[in-house]
């Protein structure tokens, strides 16, 4: 079975990624966001964007499958793709569609129905 | 007389078919030591007789509780579940039976009766490897065949108190320390994992916290026969092993067992030495150890200092006239046995300590007699050792470092109580010195529940701390 850790280092080689937490359904997140927030950071922002979906599914509009904001100096993408979620930040400069692409296909590759 | 002693005596009286006189001792050793395994036993034998096997599956929920490795409790659970109909559990609790080597031909039988099988076409399982080689004292094969005995039953207690003797043995203490907890979980009276948890304390240099732990074990196993057992593998230790108790049986009891407590009871060791080390002890001790973690060389158990105190000898006892016999046991009348009883009382221990629930540890222990004693009240019987208490035993005596590690422990354990998990956590946010680690651990803990909501208000009230001590 895939280990949180394994799945955070593969999406920090993802060109122009500063930082990612990931974690299964259930699970805490694991990561860091480039000292961001500290150790504190990754959850916050996971719980945040859970605390979105959850309203977001409250008000009937369905599941979010991807959340992608941008502030002054950084861009998030946040992607769940079955069991897995994921959270990455980088810097105005980062190709969204590209990580997207990347985000994806290793989100599924290692998506193990069951697990 | 020791309370093994009348405990043999209680047995010597049920294979007599002397029901009364095995159910009265039984009954005044539980009046004294509420969750004395043994006793335990006896009574729950005794229940077994009559049918009442309510009563026998509660007693025996303790002796494992206490004693997870208890083949002749796992048997008689075994055949109790046979006749409520439970063939799942019934084979289950057989299967561990056998699984634990029993001693006893009769309880071996009695389980192998249950699945059916002749001793010689049972399988050979990892569960029986590890217990084979942690009693051969190969605790590095013990540890490899326990370990995947674990991954084959995780539920199974008495496996994982193997692992975490085999880890103990090994010198392995935070690996040990971690199963020991798991254990607790599961069985929160469990005396051998209680008594490394106190070695490893002392190891760590808490060793008021060792010793207080391992006197707790005292309410349980008041002879500490296991902390002997376990402490007595190594060369030295920092903890001291607490004077034997004895328990004075009433007159017409011990006339009725013959007045001689030597002709059944066997021999107690009266020279103070701790008894010898089991057949599994490895007797290199920390020489065959690795030093690994932060905690360095007290990593190694053989490294420490101090050796236990010797125990008190009987006839050392104050006011005691009981002379040794030829069979090196000891004469003990009514009246002698009167005087003992008043001499070690645990409640007095027990009233003095400010552990949680060690005040209602036992019941009024001073005018305990075959007459008044009762069956002991389960709930205020518990000298438990979980994770959840030890974290807040830790939390009550400012260990903050260590209260945090056992509350992250217990975060990533990701208990199914949820409720106990989050009640723990917000007694633990009260606390100004954990209230940053807490409201993470909150926050963690909601993740884990589905709870992104209240997990978000948590990280960032971890986060206010965390920016309110930059300040």
């Amino acid at each position: 079975m895939t280990s949180a850790s394994d799945l955070h280092a593969g999406i920090q080689r993802l060109p122009g990624i500063t930082g990612a937490a990931v974690w299964r359904i259930g699970e805490i997140p694991t990561g860091d966001l480039g000292g961001r927030g500290g150790s504190i950071g990754p959850g916050l922002l996971s719980a945040s964007i859970g605390t979105m979906e959850q309203a977001v599914e409250t008000m009937g509009l369905g599941q979010i499958a991807e959340i992608w904001f941008v502030t002054e100096d950084t861009q998030c993408l946040a992607m769940r793709a079955g069991q897995w979620q994921a959270v990455v930040i980088g810097g105005l400069e980062l190709d969204v569609d590209g990580v997207r692409d990347g985000l994806t296909s290793l989100l599924a590759a290692n998506d193990e129905p069951g697990a | 007389m020791r309370p093994s002693e009348a405990a043999t005596l209680a047995r010597q009286a049920l294979a007599d078919g002397d029901s009364t006189l095995a159910r009265s001792i039984a009954e005044r050793l539980l009046a004294e030591f509420a969750s004395y395994p043994p006793a335990r036993l006896v009574r729950a034998l005794l229940a077994e007789q009559v049918n009442d096997s309510d009563a026998a599956l509660d007693d025996l929920r303790g002796v494992t509780s206490a004693e997870p490795t208890n083949a002749e409790a796992r048997a008689a659970q075994a055949r109790l579940f046979q006749r409520r109909g439970d063939t799942d559990r019934a084979r289950m609790a057989a299967r561990q039976a056998v699984e634990l080597i029993p001693g006893d031909p009769k309880v071996l039988e009695s389980a192998l009766e249950i699945l059916n099988l002749e001793a010689d076409s049972l399988d050979t399982s990892a569960a029986v490897l590890a217990r084979v080689h942690l009693n051969c004292g190969w605790p590095d094969l013990a540890e490899r065949h326990a370990r995947a005995a674990v991954s084959e039953s995780p539920e199974r207690v008495d496996v994982r108190l193997t692992l975490a003797e085999a880890l103990w043995r090994l010198g392995r203490l935070s690996a040990c320390e971690a199963e020991c907890r798991v254990v607790a979980d599961q069985a929160e009276e469990c005396v051998r994992a209680a008594v490394m948890r106190a070695h490893i304390l002392s190891e760590r240099g808490r060793t008021a916290e060792g010793q207080e732990l391992l006197d707790r074990i005292g309410r349980i196993d008041p002879e500490f026969r296991e902390a002997r057992e376990l402490l007595g593998i190594l060369e030295v230790h920092r903890l001291v092993l607490p004077d034997m108790v004895e328990i004075a049986l009433p007159p017409e009891l011990l006339r009725q067992s013959n007045g001689t407590v030597a002709v059944a009871a066997e021999p107690s060791p009266t020279d103070g030495t701790p008894a010898a080390a089991s057949p599994g002890a490895d007797p290199k001790g920390a020489d065959s150890q690795t030093v690994d973690g932060p905690e360095g060389q007290a990593e190694t158990p053989g490294e420490s200092t101090v050796q236990d105190q010797p125990t008190q000898p009987v006839n050392d006892l104050p006011e005691s006239d009981a002379q040794p016999d030829a069979a090196g046991g000891v004469q003990v009348t009514g009246d002698e046995a009167a005087v003992a009883s008043t001499q070690m009382r645990l409640d007095e221990t027990a009233e003095d300590s400010d552990l949680p629930g060690a005040a209602d540890v036992l019941p009024e222990a001073s005018d305990a007699s075959a007459e008044s004693a009762e069956p002991a009240d389960e709930d205020s019987a518990g000298a438990a050792f979980s994770t959840f208490d030890w974290a807040r035993h830790l939390i009550e005596q400012s260990e903050w470092t260590e209260a945090e590690r056992v509350l992250s422990d217990i975060v990533t354990a990701n208990d199914p109580d949820v409720s106990r998990v989050d009640g723990l956590l917000l007694e633990a946010v009260a606390h100004r010195e954990l209230r940053g680690s807490a409201w993470k651990l909150l926050g963690d803990h909601y993740m884990q529940t589905g709870r992104p909501q209240a997990a978000a208000d948590a990280y960032l009230r971890a986060a206010n701390v965390a920016g309110g001590s930059t300040e």
